[in-house]
């Protein structure tokens, strides 16, 4: 079920009656949003819903398993065994394509059969965000971090519909102390809700769907009838549509948590006004980059060893990282370029800080650029990455690389709504910080009945702006 | 990102100095969005009344219809209709559209057939298209240039779009301008929802293509909808293929009304319950049948290039290196973009050999 339907519409309205009617019996509650939320999974295909069962099964065993003793190597064996158990139902059902076609082809070359059957799996929406909560789950309980969960509690907190598909990644701290206290009906932030709910749905079906069927699906698909300037633009659009697509998903899970009485953690902050790409990973899908630092990075070390192992490191998170995405050698290369530029940054700054980097400049040269280009240097270069990131294979990458700089001609597909589409894309990050809290504010104010005429001019006005139907979010293949 | 804590706090951000958030109870919050379901509704309920109608025929349509039939009743009675009309028009959407899209036919693509420009040598001379269809398509297809470009016009479903672009791939060289017209969600089943036969003509009239290339029935295997009748069921083979059979010899006679050459893509195998390959034959069957029947109509079988063992195949060797490759979706229908490439070279290839396209 996807947010920006009429059938999540009637979906919510029921769920949100029934939800604050029963807040005062904790156990029926629970039994509840399981339903509802599995229900919401079931929507899509009735047929997977027991990978997500499966998923929670073995991440609270294995939670349980952790707790129950202090014998060290019991422990980490059931923390092993959770992960494991998560990272194959991960493996198995998204990469096990990738991994035994790659096998296969690399044993055909030296004249060797296939190693492994090829089978396609249909790729479960949402696999990769609720096997990665619980791999946090269980390695927390194992750290110590948090307390294992009674069953109905991690069970809600582990499907709860919001963030069931595409995030934000939650931490159980941070989710199940909410379950588990009750919900004051009397103190809902319907301004807060109804500003990410709504800027969200503008974002996703105005703004990202505009994009990517007037200028990105058709220079990406056939680049060598494009010219330079529409393979810039595109590039450019490419960036403000999947910020759009992703950050509009997510604003209005938070949106949709908020008026169930839930705080979700924030997942985007500005990211094209990032000034390093340290400073972008900071703003961009950020429960998932704490969650390659706090369970991948640090247990490789991090930066307590030498320099050299810090960047290995970070490649190799990178490279995982970009994998995550999707199971193909683009995203590989997607995430060892971040890795790349991560490393090249740590390196800078270390002989910075050194007194090495800058060191008998002359007198004119700044010890460091503008932030103005600071911030263009940087969207650039996640730009490149985005490049590999939509691009079908590495062929594509260099042909609309080559053609950048040679296909010198007329652009029709760069038309002035595109333009002001990207334009605004990049400048509403540029907003001042207090600019919700204002129309919030204001919103706030309103009696209930000029609220909902508002919203639902709103929404007429988004539903016809947007296009027919509703296309898939980039991130639900993730 | 690694080492820094990112900046995450729980949503929304709270700035210091800001006022106290006001909350609201949970009964009003509920009836702030029954209104605005109810103000969306009444100004959405013609487009919302006509997507339903296009909606696949079932319970969920039938369920659909009975709430939105009489808010459509009660919006046209309350003038939120107009309304919402003039606001549509006023943000660039036609409220009188058919919900697949856009089906303004010109006046002129109504009555006579649709004037045609013939081929080298000829080019810009208007003739009528009735009479002498059968030389015309004799004709060998015109060598083009830069000036004037051989123009190809790729219509169909989802197919179609991947195809298109597959298509241009191949092209991308040549004095060749495609014009890709692939829409999601269409066939020739649900006129209602979106009429291939009215969107043709207006393709035709306005782009004067030299080739079409159609890639139709993907989400054909369902009952078929007659505007104003009954629905031929599926089941019912016999009456099924012959209204079915009707459409699509329509629609060929249209493409190559105008001196056109058509390629027509067969339907592959598929592994999806919506598309089983029963229904795929009995297609594919019918698209054959009716080329041999159309002068200037190729057919073009796909399912022997896709097909492995006799059905799905989701990876083939291709290439020089005969590597083993990914050439269909997860979701059994679609195609890889290598998929779509494999296609689109063979209809680019019937293209040079058979209608005898030089480049």
């Amino acid at each position: 079920m996807l947010f920006p339907t009429t059938s999540f519409a009637i979906f919510f309205a029921a769920v949100f009656t029934a939800h604050w009617m029963l807040s005062r019996f904790p156990t029926r509650w629970r039994v509840f949003m399981t339903g509802a939320s599995y229900f919401f999974y079931a929507w899509w295909d009735w047929r997977l819903v027991w990978l997500l069962a499966a998923s929670t099964i073995v991440s609270q065993v294995a939670a349980l398993g952790i707790h129950r003793t202090d014998h060290a190597g019991r422990r980490r064996l059931a923390m092993a065994g959770g992960v494991t158990g998560n990272l194959v139902l991960l493996c198995g059902f998204k990469y096990y394509g990738f991994f035994a076609l790659s096998l296969d082809n690399a044993l055909h070359g030296v004249g060797l059969g296939s190693a492994l059957p090829l089978v396609q799996m249909t790729l479960p929406v949402g696999i990769s965000f609720y096997t990665f909560m619980g791999i946090s789950y269980v390695v927390d309980v194992y750290r110590r971090d948090t307390e294992p969960a009674p069953w109905l509690d991690f069970i809600v907190y582990h499907s709860f519909f919001p963030h069931l598909v595409a995030g934000p990644i939650v931490r159980a701290r941070e989710l199940i102390p909410q379950i588990q206290r009750r919900r004051d009906p009397r103190s809902i932030d319907v301004a807060g809700a109804a500003y990410l709910i709504w800027g969200g749905l503008f974002k996703k079906v105005v703004l990202s769907s505009f994009l990517a069927s007037a200028i990105v699906d058709p220079v990406f698909g056939a680049p060598g009838e494009h010219s330079a300037l529409e393979i810039l633009v595109a590039v450019y659009a490419y960036a403000v549509q999947i910020y759009a697509d992703f950050s509009g998903y997510t604003d209005m899970a938070i949106g949709v948590a908020m008026l169930l009485g839930f705080r979700l953690p924030q997942n985007f902050d500005a990211p094209y006004t990032a000034r390093s790409l340290r400073e972008f990973w900071r703003r961009w899908h950020m429960t998932l980059s704490r969650w390659l630092r706090d369970y991948l990075y640090v247990p490789l070390g991090g930066s307590r060893g030498s320099r050299a192992r810090t960047y290995r490191n970070v490649l190799i998170t990178m490279a995982l990282g970009g994998l995550w995405h999707g199971a193909a050698w683009t995203f590989v290369a997607w995430g060892l370029l971040h890795g790349v530029g991560l490393a090249a940054g740590r390196w800078r700054e270390a002989r910075a800080a050194a007194g090495g980097l800058g060191a008998g400049r002359p007198a004119w040269r700044p010890a460091s650029l503008h932030p103005a280009l600071q911030r263009a240097a940087t969207f650039h270069f996640v730009c490149l990455g985005w490049l590999l990131f939509r691009a079908d294979s590495l062929h594509t990458v260099g042909t609309m690389l080559a053609r950048l700089v040679t296909a010198w001609g007329p652009a029709p597909a760069v038309t002035p709504l595109v333009l002001l589409a990207v334009g605004f894309g990049i400048g509403v990050q540029y907003t001042p910080e207090d600019l919700p809290e204002r129309v919030e504010s204001a919103f706030a104010r309103a009696g209930a009945l000029a609220q909902g005429v508002a919203l639902g001019v709103l929404l007429f006005v988004i539903s016809a702006l947007g296009p027919q139907g509703v296309a898939p979010f980039i991130y639900f293949r993730f | 990102m690694l080492d820094t804590r990112p900046r995450l706090s729980f949503a929304p951000n709270r700035l210091p100095g800001m006022p106290t958030r006001r909350v609201t109870p949970a009964g009003r919050v509920l009836v702030t969005m029954l209104v605005c379901f109810l103000v969306w509704g009444l100004l959405d309920a013609r487009e919302l009344r006509r997507s339903a109608e296009a909606s696949p025929i079932g319970a969920r349509r039938t369920a659909a219809l009975l709430v939105l039939d009489p808010l459509f009743f009660v919006s046209r009675w309350t003038g939120m209709d107009a309304l919402g009309g003039v606001a549509s028009r006023l943000l660039g959407r036609n409220p009188d559209d058919a919900p697949g899209g856009d089906l303004a036919v010109p006046p002129s693509a109504h009555g006579a057939p649709p004037a045609r420009i013939v081929g080298t040598g000829r080019r810009g001379v208007r003739l009528p298209a009735s009479g002498g269809l059968r030389e015309y398509m004799l004709l060998p297809v015109r060598r083009p240039s830069r000036k004037s470009p051989e123009r190809i016009l790729v219509i169909g479903d989802s197919f179609a779009i991947g195809l298109g672009l597959g298509v241009s791939r191949s092209l991308a060289n040549g004095p060749v301008k495609v014009v890709r017209q692939g829409r999601e969600s269409t066939g020739l089943a649900r006129p209602d929802y979106f009429n291939w036969t009215a969107q043709l003509r207006v393709d035709v009239e306005r782009f004067r293509p030299d080739i079409i290339v159609a890639m139709l029935g993907g989400n054909d295997f369902q009952d078929l909808v007659v505007p104003g009748h009954d629905t031929v069921r599926r089941f019912n083979i016999t009456a099924w293929n012959a209204l079915y059979r009707q459409r699509v010899s329509r629609l060929m006679a249209l493409a190559t009304s105008g001196g056109a050459r058509l390629v027509w893509v067969g339907l592959p195998p598929s592994r999806s319950p919506v598309l089983p390959d029963t229904g795929v034959v009995r297609m594919n069957d019918i698209y054959q049948t009716e080329a041999t029947y159309h002068p200037g109509v190729v057919y073009l079988d796909s399912w022997r290039l896709f097909a492995r063992a006799g059905g799905y195949a989701a990876f083939l060797r291709m290439g020089k290196g005969h590597r083993l490759t990914q050439v269909r979706e997860s979701d059994g229908v679609h195609f890889t973009v290598v998929g779509y490439q494999r296609l689109a070279d063979s209809v680019t290839g019937v293209m040079r050999s058979i209608l005898g396209l030089r480049l």
